[in-house]
C-alpha cells in the first residue's frame, strides 16, 4: 500500500502463482493502489462478501474453478464492481467469451508495467461511472419523492435546494421567482451560501444571465465569463464560486423562475445530468404550483373562518 | 413483399463477395440487408436510415482510411441501441479485445456458419427489440409522472394513473383501489381496459386480497388466476378473459392507502425492471392521490363553510 494517504482504489488478484501477485502488486502499489492477493477462485469469493473491492483482476487458468467462473460470479453479484481477466495463454474464443460474461478487459501475458496500468485505469474509470449513474438514478428517484411529498410551499422550497445539492455535489443552490412586472428576480429560498452574498442587491432580471429566460434552457456561466454575463461578479468570487449553472423553473413554457446551482471549482455538467436537472426543475415548478393553489383554498378558508360566529 | 421483414442489417465488408454471401443468407431469412463497402458508405447511410444492426469487418483497406472500429464508434454515439457484431477474416485477440471494449455482442470469424449467424442474428434482433419497447414504456411512464403531478383533481390523477399504467405496461387492464377511510374495505375508484360487469362482480374481502399485502408491503402475483384459491371470483376473471394479476401496494410513508393493480390476457413475464418501474410509479402514485385529496378536503370545507355562511345570512346562525 502507498506510504501515505488513502488508496486510489481496492483491487484483488487472482492467480495461483505467488510471483505474479509479486509483480502485480508491486506496479499497481507504486502508483497508490491497494493491492489484495488470492491463489482460488472461491477464495475471492469469498472475500468479496465481506470486502468492497473497486476491481478484481483475475487469471483464467486457475486449478479447481477457472478465472472464467470468477468473471461469470462477479458480473452477476457485484453489478457495482469491476473485473478484468489476464492470461499467458491468451486466445480469440477466451477473450471473446470473457468479455460477454463482463470482463471490462482482457490482458494477454506477460504484459508490461504501462500495459497493466493502463487497463486497470480504463476499467476503474468505467466502473466508477457505472456508479455514478445508478447513484444519480438513486438520490434523483428520492428527490423526486420528497418534493411532491408536501403541499407547504416553504418546505418545497427548502426541498427542491437541498436535494439539487446533492444530487449534484454542489456548494450550493437558490431559487429566484421572477418578478413579471419590474423583470427582477427575488431570491425565495437558498441552501449553502452566506448571508452577505445572498443580500448583494436587487437582481435584475435582464442583466443576471438574461439568456436562461429566453432560451428557457440550462445556461452554464464559468468563472472567467462572470464580468459580462453577471450582475454580481465581484461578490460571487468573495463567495468563492467559480461557476454558476441556471435552470429555468418551466411548466409548459412558463417561466416562473430560476433554480441556481453554484460550484467551488469550474463544473461541468453532462448531457445526462443536464436532463435530470431540467426534469427535476420542472417536477419542482408543479409542486410549487399545486402548493401555491392549496395555499390559496386554505387562505380563503381561513378569511371565511373569521366569519364564523362563536 | 408479401412477407413482414424481421430487422434491418447494415453490412460493412471490403469484399463484393462476403457482402454478397451475408446479403444472400440474411435475405433468405427475411432482413432487410443494405450491404456497404467502406465505412465512409455505411456511415452515410446510417444517418439516412434507421437499422437494428451493423455486421463489420474490423479491417478494412478502403482509401477512406476508416477500419470497422471507427465505424462502430461513430454509430453507437449516433445510437447507443444498435447491435454491433465483428465478423472477420483476420481474427487475433487484440482484435476481438477491442471490438468487444467498444460494445460488440460477439466476434465471429470468416468462414461464416449461416446457422450460427442466423442464431446470433435473431437473437440481437429480438434483443434489441426489447429494449425499444422498454423504452417506450419509460417514456410513457416519464409522461405519466408528469401527468399526475400536475393535477389535484382527485378523480383525474387516479384515471390518467390506470390509463397511463395499462399502456404503459402493454397490459390488458389496470385499477387502483383505495382503503376507505376506515380502513377496512378497498373500494375500486379507477379503472381500465376492463368491463363494467367484471367490475360490479361483487364486493371484495380485503381480508382475502389484500391479507399478504397488509402485512408485508409486498407484492402479489397471481400467475394464473383459474389455479389460485387466493381469487375471490375466478369464473368472471376467467370470462373477462384474465390470466394473470399482479398487485402492487400503495404505499404513504410505509402506510398503506389502496392497490395498484395489473391484468394480462396471456401469461406474462415482468422482469426486475418491470417491478422497478411499477414500484417507482406506485410511490408517486400514492404522494399525487395524498395531494389531491388534501386539496379537495381543503376546498370541501371552504365550500361547506361558505354554504353555512349563506344559510346564516339569509336565516340567522343556529
Amino acid at each position: 500500500m502507498s506510504a501515505q494517504g488513502k488508496p486510489k482504489a481496492m483491487i484483488l488478484v487472482i492467480d495461483d502463482e505467488m510471483i505474479v501477485h509479486q509483480s502485480i502488486s508491486r506496479i499497481l502499489e507504486a502508483e497508490a493502489y491497494q493491492v489484495d492477493g488470492v491463489l482460488r477462485v472461491d477464495e475471492a469469493l469469498e472475500r468479496l462478501k465481506k470486502t468492497p473491492y473497486d476491481l478484481v483482476l483475475t487469471d483464467l487458468m486457475i486449478p479447481e474453478k477457472s478465472g472464467m467462473e470468477a468473471v461469470k460470479a462477479i458480473a452477476r453479484d457485484y453489478p457495482d464492481m469491476g473485473v478484468v481477466m489476464f492470461t499467458g495463454f491468451p486466445t480469440v474464443d477466451s477473450a471473446v467469451e470473457s468479455m460477454k460474461l463482463g470482463s471490462l478487459d482482457y490482458l494477454p501475458k506477460p504484459f508490461t508495467p504501462d500495459e497493466l496500468l493502463a487497463v486497470v485505469e480504463r476499467s476503474l474509470e468505467r466502473i466508477h461511472k457505472i456508479r455514478r449513474e445508478r447513484e444519480l438514478e438513486d438520490l434523483y428517484a428520492e428527490a423526486e419523492k420528497a418534493i411532491q411529498s408536501s403541499l407547504e410551499l416553504k418546505e418545497i422550497l427548502n426541498s427542491i435546494n437541498e436535494n439539487v445539492v446533492r444530487l449534484f455535489k454542489v456548494k450550493g443552490s437558490s431559487l429566484l421567482m421572477l418578478n413579471k412586472k419590474n423583470q427582477t428576480l427575488q431570491l425565495a429560498s437558498s441552501t449553502g451560501l452566506s448571508e452577505g452574498y445572498l443580500q448583494k442587491g436587487i437582481i435584475d432580471a435582464t442583466k443576471s444571465v438574461p439568456e436562461v429566460l429566453k432560451s428557457g434552457e440550462p445556461v452554464m456561466v464559468q468563472a472567467d465569463q462572470f464580468e459580462s454575463r453577471l450582475q454580481y461578479p465581484e461578490e460571487a468570487r468573495r463567495e468563492g464560486i467559480f461557476s454558476i449553472l441556471s435552470c429555468p423553473l418551466k411548466v409548459q413554457d412558463k417561466i416562473s423562475g430560476i433554480l441556481r446551482l453554484y460550484s467551488p471549482q469550474s463544473r461541468s455538467f453532462s448531457g445526462e445530468e443536464l436532463d435530470l436537472l431540467r426534469k427535476f426543475a420542472e417536477q419542482g415548478a408543479r409542486a410549487m404550483e399545486n402548493a401555491l393553489a392549496y395555499g390559496k383554498v386554505r387562505d380563503d378558508l381561513e378569511a371565511l373562518q373569521k366569519y364564523v360566529p362563536e | 413483399m408479401t412477407t413482414e421483414i424481421k430487422g434491418k442489417i447494415l453490412v460493412l465488408d471490403g469484399e463484393p463477395q462476403v457482402l454478397n454471401e451475408l446479403t444472400r443468407i440474411l435475405d433468405a431469412d427475411h432482413y432487410q440487408v443494405s450491404p456497404c463497402l467502406t465505412g465512409k458508405e455505411a456511415l452515410a447511410l446510417f444517418k439516412e436510415k434507421d437499422f437494428d444492426l451493423l455486421i463489420t469487418e474490423w479491417r478494412l483497406d478502403a482509401q477512406d482510411g476508416l477500419d470497422g472500429f471507427q465505424v462502430m464508434e461513430s454509430v453507437g454515439r449516433l445510437d447507443p441501441t444498435l447491435a454491433l457484431v465483428v465478423l472477420t477474416a483476420f481474427p487475433d485477440v487484440d482484435s476481438a479485445v477491442k471490438a468487444m471494449r467498444l460494445g460488440a455482442k460477439d466476434y465471429l470469424k470468416k468462414p461464416l456458419v449461416p446457422e450460427q449467424l442466423l442464431a446470433l442474428v435473431g437473437k440481437l434482433i429480438e434483443d434489441r427489440q426489447a429494449l425499444l419497447s422498454r423504452r417506450e414504456g419509460q417514456a410513457v411512464f416519464e409522461e405519466l409522472k408528469r401527468r399526475i403531478s400536475s393535477s389535484l383533481n382527485l378523480q383525474e390523477v387516479l384515471d390518467l394513473i390506470a390509463a397511463g399504467v395499462a399502456k404503459g405496461m402493454g397490459v390488458k387492464g389496470c385499477t387502483i383501489s383505495l382503503l376507505d377511510k376506515k380502513r377496512d374495505q378497498l373500494k375500486v375508484v379507477a379503472y381500465q381496459g376492463l368491463t363494467q360487469k367484471y367490475m360490479e362482480k361483487g364486493p371484495i374481502d380485503p381480508a382475502r386480497s389484500l391479507s399478504g399485502m397488509v402485512q408485508s408491503g409486498q407484492d402479489l402475483f397471481i400467475s394464473d388466476v383459474t389455479k389460485d384459491n387466493r381469487v375471490q371470483y375466478p369464473e368472471e376473471a376467467r370470462e373477462e378473459g384474465i390470466k394473470s394479476i399482479l398487485s402492487v401496494p400503495l404505499l404513504l410513508k410505509q402506510e398503506l392507502i389502496g392497490a395498484l393493480r395489473i391484468y394480462t390476457a396471456t401469461a406474462q413475464h415482468f422482469s426486475p425492471e418491470d417491478f422497478k418501474f411499477l414500484h417507482s410509479l406506485a410511490d408517486q402514485a400514492a404522494l399525487a392521490i395524498e395531494n389531491a385529496r388534501s386539496y379537495e378536503d381543503m376546498k370541501n370545507k371552504y365550500e361547506a363553510l361558505r354554504g353555512d355562511l349563506v344559510d346564516y345570512f339569509e336565516d340567522g346562525w343556529t
